[in-house]
């Protein structure tokens, strides 16, 4: 099984690698940062703006491989280079990094499992007004979109705050400034439901169609001959292995998922990689963009290799 | 649980079972009964309702499905009682083997867990117990007791089929239901399975319903047997009786249809085709020669006797003395035939290859391995051997019409190696192919009008769709309808139409009739035998099945791990066999009558087909091998073909003579 | 006769039913509505300046004394054309590569699927957003384009899946065997026989689209004034919610409508064709 797992990582490095490059370029390409520079009042020589650019490896005047490859060594040693500003790419990116991963790994975990367990009960309840019920709930979720929900969401938290007359929801930023604890939490609440609501109807859908192809299965059948009631065939044989393809889904779902956390970020204030990669694409500011790009790469390159090991922990089939 | 057991008369009784699929009757009152230690054959084609008969029983419908009537195990009526109060009764009283072992296990779990599991669920003992007594049934089927930690994938297909057999007596249940259990394996394994199956009857002292469309199985195995039609019924009795003594016009139809290994009379096909849904009257008198008009006013009950048929006017007369004096073996003698298709040392082997970007070679499967064939004009050649033994990956190669790995193939003389694009295209004419199965041959989207015009528009011929459907027994009218409103005989005379398009010399026949029921198969295999006459066809006919082999061959290659261990004419094979595989694979497969099944020699093969480094292949499960006791030249060397293409270091007259 | 089957399980269906209809209705408003109303979508009204709706201003106007009413079916409009073209586009897309790849196998299957992944470990929404300032000035079919290019994949994966097993089907051997050439088997036995998956797909990429597309505009990302969709009008209405709901709700709502519809349709589609 390690062995199975390693050839999968080093299948998907090459792939982060090769992209990583390959946005680079597009982002290098695309985005205009001299313009930005050339607005400035008063305007700067362009000799000026052209050493600024050069020492900020951003000229466009500078072929885009040269670009590249300077971007690449810098990487390769561990540095991202310098934002639009100035500053290190590398200390906003430490500073940025685990707000977006707090985010993504409780609305993932609260997605996933109570996505799988609710449709595994519709499936079971097939047909039933709990089944249609969780069916239509799923689909008007999953027919909002992350940036209406989330104002929703703040609408929602704002009239049960006025008509409680208590402080319970937050949603503007982490935390307040000076607060513990419980202001951090009080404050996830809300962006961790923006994502995690849309993760459970895809996950409930999903898995209630697979749990629908091992309710009639062969071997649920024989669970059952064997003594077993429906509901404990269904849970020890069905559930195990309609969790399989699930994993799958897992690894496909997940681009999806951090686009959701971007929005999510942005519209709650959270200083994250995806609200700083919006406004970045904003200003130009190539390498911010390039330093999210690998993120995400990298996050995928994750959620491909968790999907793998989850699969071959649970299917003895494709251990070897 | 069943507190008030009888201690004598039947343990299972089903009375009056009727069971519908959302509203569509599947079973239409069926009673029988089992007696402990009895064998009950249930008989039937695709549809008759034997399955839904047998998951009713157990109480394992699918949602959709209704149960009526009464199922009485040892007098406790059991339909209709909670999942809960059923769980309890099922894997410990009453245990079912089902078909298709492979679906049937649960991938992720060891077979040993699951065999565990169901001790556990009725006796309450610890996983550690349970196991041990898990290694234990193991060891009754068969099964090394390491073996418990493989998961169902591990294991092949006989193995998987001793699991489940293992499983379903774990408790020592008074009845045992087995649908079908053996259809999905090669026939020396299901003669092996068979053999478990009585071990365990033995062990347990269970009643066996035993479920299958195979005639010849119900004749080895069962004392009595009851035959089902159209969701009823239609005659039960003592084996030896019905087989002798068929009173109802299907049984005794049934009798002739089959083929037989031991002739090579003409079949005669039940005409029609079951029905779809239940018709007033009599289900069997559509396609009954002995229709009457009373035959569709009411539909004839089964009266209560040791041997009785649900006909009006049942028939007393032998089932199949009248037809013997129909055999009409012709052995066509064409003044120098031509060859058709010439191969010579065949090879493909396929790489197994690991990693995932340098790629290392990690084996080699020797699917086909240096095969010689010989088709020659108006001649039929059968191909003989069980799955995975390489005829599929040889007729693939034959049919792709291109440069072999090795060797060589020739079609009407021209060394396919060397054709250009537009000869091999040319050549695709003259080799055409009809395949298993009449679901997957046809484009469901299309019209078999389209279909059968896709040679010729291809080849740019003139349309003669009308002409090639009236030539397979279909109406030229039914060009513009879709597969799936034929029947499964319909849609293969349909692929044979598709495969007469282009006036082909040879056609390649792949496993052509084991998809269809019995009563249909005869009726295909009789239409291919006459468009062969008609129209001086060649055929490759290659099946698993050497009864039906029998039916056409003129000559015989026995294929055994991608080669040919014996060739020869049609009778030579059949009735003096030279190959012990060739020997064993006769002995194998049933007869479609108890007397002779029952007093037959076997010459039963153990293990499964498994590929040797070295010596002949076939030496693992070989008895004259393991006669030998010591090492042989057979563990060294591979035998080369002989000029009458036996390859075998102990031919069956030399091994006569030393012993 | 085939057609007749699944419109009568379409039938059965209420909750699909419901779906085509109000797809139906929201089409019919988008494109019709307008010509109802008073304002037209680029005129100003000099008198009202963020007016809660009225008789004059149906759904209200905006700070900038703009229709909401004409500015949201414009917007809806946009958002309606281009989620049809982009889902067509890359299901198409798909449905070429992947049958392709399947089919073929081998180095090409190879290539393509190593492409595949390529652009699925790209994050899309990004490329697009960062390709789309180049756009600016251009038409909106270049977007459509852009997106369509990032949606095809996991399509792409599905449709070579089942190719795959489609390719050992005994007919398409059959029509191999008789020299049919590999277009041809794909076209005419292939693709054919994925109707269905490909249908349904389109059907859900659809309201993809939609969503994606509103997400980016909604970000100033895609559809660029002065032309407007769904989501750029959600935009500029979300920042004052709560004070002025009519700025935002009809957007909102509309396209949750249109999504839910979609989505409904084809869940229905799905069981209709897929029982076959």
């Amino acid at each position: 099984m390690a062995g199975f797992l390693v050839r999968r990582f080093l299948g998907y490095l090459v792939l982060v690698v090769v992209a990583s490059g390959l946005a680079y370029v597009l982002a290098a390409s695309a985005l205009n940062p001299r313009a930005d520079f050339e607005g400035r009042n008063p305007r700067p020589a362009d000799s000026v703006i052209d050493a600024q650019l050069n020492a900020l490896n951003l000229n466009d005047r500078t072929p885009v491989l040269t670009r590249l490859e300077t971007w690449a060594t810098g990487v390769g040693h561990g540095d991202f280079g310098r934002t639009w500003e100035g500053g290190s790419v590398n200390a906003e990116l430490g500073r940025r990094v685990w707000v977006s991963l707090r985010l993504l790994f409780f609305g993932t975990l609260l997605g996933a499992t109570a996505g799988v367990l609710l449709g595994a009960y519709a499936a079971v309840n097939r047909y039933r007004a709990s089944d249609r019920l969780i069916a239509l709930a799923s689909f008007v979720v999953l027919a909002v979109p992350v940036f209406v929900l989330a104002v929703l969401l703040q609408l929602g938290a704002q009239s049960t705050n006025n008509a409680t007359g208590l402080p319970l929801f937050a949603w503007v930023g982490e935390y307040e400034p000076g607060a513990g604890l419980g202001s951090r939490l009080q404050h996830l609440v809300l962006p961790t439901l923006t994502i995690a609501v849309g993760q459970i109807a895809i996950y409930s859908r999903y898995q209630r169609s697979m749990m629908l192809d091992v309710l009639e299965a062969d071997f649920v059948r024989t669970a059952m001959a064997k003594g077993l009631r429906r509901r404990d065939a269904l849970l020890r044989h069905g559930l195990r292995t309609a969790l399989i393809p699930v994993t799958t889904y897992f690894a496909y779902n997940f681009g999806l998922l951090l686009l959701g956390a971007a929005f999510t970020e942005k519209i709650f204030g959270w200083h994250g990689m995806g609200e700083w990669v919006i406004d970045s694409v904003g200003r130009g500011d190539v390498n911010a963009v390039a330093a999210f790009n690998c993120f995400a790469a990298l996050l995928v390159l994750l959620a491909g290799l968790t999907s793998d090991t989850a699969q071959a922990l649970l299917d003895p089939r494709i251990r070897r | 649980m069943i507190p008030n057991a009888r201690e004598h008369g039947p343990v299972l009784e089903v009375r009056e079972l009727q069971v519908s699929f959302g509203g569509k009757a599947a079973v239409r009152g069926v009673s029988f009964e089992v007696a402990a230690g009895e064998v009950l054959g249930v008989v039937g084609e695709s549809g008759s309702g034997k399955s839904a008969t047998a998951l009713a029983v157990m109480g394992l419908l699918p949602a959709a499905g209704r149960a009526g009537g009464e199922v009485l195990l040892r007098g406790e009526q059991l339909l209709g009682r909670p999942d809960r109060e059923l769980a309890g009764v099922r894997g410990r009283h009453l245990a079912m083997i089902f078909q298709d072992p492979l679906s049937a296990l649960t991938p992720v779990f060891t077979i040993g867990d699951q065999i565990a599991e169901t001790v556990r669920i009725h006796t309450g003992a610890t996983a550690r117990a349970a196991l041990a007594r898990a290694v234990e049934l193991l060891d009754l089927v068969g099964i090394p007791a390491a073996r418990a930690r493989s998961f169902p994938h591990e294991l092949s297909g006989g193995m998987r089929q001793r699991a489940m057999i293992a499983m379903a007596i774990a408790n020592d249940p008074l009845v045992l239901i087995a649908d079908e259990p053996t259809t999905a394996l090669d026939v020396t394994v299901q003669a092996q399975i068979l053999e478990v199956l009585r071990l365990a009857r033995e062990a347990t002292g269970a009643a066996l319903v035993m479920i299958t469309h195979d005639l010849g199985v119900i004749a080895g195995c069962a004392d009595r047997i009851a035959v089902m039609y159209g969701g009823r019924l239609v005659e039960q009795g003592p084996v030896q009786d019905v087989f002798d003594r068929p009173r109802h016009p299907y049984t005794s139809g049934l009798l002739r249809a089959v083929p037989r290994l031991d002739s090579a009379r003409r079949l005669l096909p039940i005409e029609g085709f079951p029905p779809q849904r239940p018709e007033p009257g009599c289900q069997f008198a559509p396609r009954c020669p002995l229709v009457s008009e009373a035959c569709t006013q009411a539909e004839p009950r089964l009266p209560d006797a040791p041997h009785s048929a649900a006909c009006i006017k049942p028939t007393q007369r032998r089932g199949e003395s009248e037809h013997e004096d129909e055999a009409t073996v012709v052995m066509k003698v064409f003044p120098e035939p031509r060859q058709v298709l010439e191969v010579r040392g065949l090879v493909r082997h396929h790489r197994v290859n690991r990693g995932a970007w340098v790629r290392r070679r990690a084996g080699v499967v020797r699917a086909v391995d240096g095969i010689n064939l010989d088709v020659r004009e108006g001649e039929t050649l059968g191909l003989v051997g069980e799955s995975g033994c390489g005829k599929t990956t040889a007729l693939m190669e034959i049919l792709s019409l291109r440069r072999p790995q090795d060797g060589t193939i020739s079609v009407l003389g021209q060394d396919t190696a060397t054709l250009s694009r537009r000869d091999r295209r040319a050549l695709r004419g003259e080799v055409q192919v009809v395949f298993q199965n009449p679901m997957a041959s046809l484009d469901p989207r299309m019209p078999v009008g389209d279909i059968i015009a896709e040679p010729l528009v291809t080849h740019g011929r003139p349309d003669r769709v009308g002409e090639l459907l009236a030539l397979v027994g279909l109406d030229p009218g039914d060009a513009g309808r879709y597969p799936r409103e034929f029947s499964g005989g319909q849609r293969q005379r349909v692929g044979i139409a598709r495969a007469l398009a282009l006036a082909p010399r040879l056609i390649v026949l792949d496993e052509p009739v084991s998809a269809l029921d019995v009563s249909v198969q005869a009726g295909i295999l009789n239409l291919l035998r006459d468009l062969k006459d008609r129209l001086g066809l060649a055929y490759l006919f290659v099946s698993h099945d050497l009864a039906v082999v029998r039916q056409l061959a003129d000559r015989v290659a026995v294929m055994y791990l991608g080669r040919i261990v014996e060739t020869g004419p049609v009778e030579q094979i059949y009735s003096a066999p030279n190959h012990p595989y060739t020997q064993a694979l006769l002995s194998a497969a049933p007869v479609p009558d108890p007397r002779a099944e029952r007093a037959r020699m076997r010459v039963p093969l153990p293990g499964e087909a498994v590929p040797v480094a070295a010596g002949c292949e076939f030496r693992p499960r070989c008895p004259r091998y393991i006669a030998f006791g010591e090492p042989t030249v057979c563990g060294s060397h591979r035998p080369d073909p002989s000029p009458q293409g036996l390859a075998c270091h102990f031919p069956q007259h030399e091994f006569a003579v030393s012993r | 006769m085939r057609g007749t089957l699944v419109l009568a399980r379409l039938r059965r269906h209420p909750a699909a039913l419901a779906g085509f209809v109000t797809l139906t209705v929201l089409f019919v408003l988008a494109f019709a509505g307008p010509c109802a109303a008073r304002w037209d979508w680029n005129q100003i009204d000099f008198t009202a300046f963020r007016r809660p709706p009225s008789a004059q201003h149906w759904f209200g106007t905006t700070a900038t004394g703009r229709d909401v009413y004409a500015l949201t079916l414009r917007g809806m409009q946009k958002s309606l054309v281009i989620g049809l073209l982009v889902a067509v586009l890359s299901t198409g897309l798909a449905a070429l590569v992947g049958a392709f790849a399947g089919y073929l196998g081998g180095w090409p299957d190879r290539l393509l699927m190593w492409g595949v992944d390529l652009l699925l470990v790209l994050p899309s929404f990004l490329l697009v957003a960062v390709l789309s300032p180049s756009l600016r000035g251009t038409s909106w079919v270049l977007l459509v384009l852009l997106l369509a290019a990032f949606m095809w994949m996991v399509t792409a994966r599905v449709v070579r899946g089942l190719t795959l097993s489609l390719r050992e089907q005994e007919y398409v051997l059959a029509a191999r065997f008789v020299g049919v050439s590999t277009p041809r088997i794909i076209f005419r036995h292939i693709l054919p026989n994925l109707a269905a998956l490909l249908i349904i797909d389109a059907t859900l990429n659809v309201s993809l689209a939609i969503i994606t597309e509103s997400g980016l505009s909604y970000f100033g990302f895609g559809v660029q004034p002065p032309d407007s969709s769904l989501g750029t009008v959600i935009a500029d209405g979300a920042g004052a919610a709560t004070t002025y709901p009519w700025l935002f709700a009809p957007a909102a709502a509309l396209l949750v409508l249109t999504v839910l519809a979609v989505n409904l349709a084809g869940d229905g589609l799905r069981d209709a064709l897929e029982a076959q």
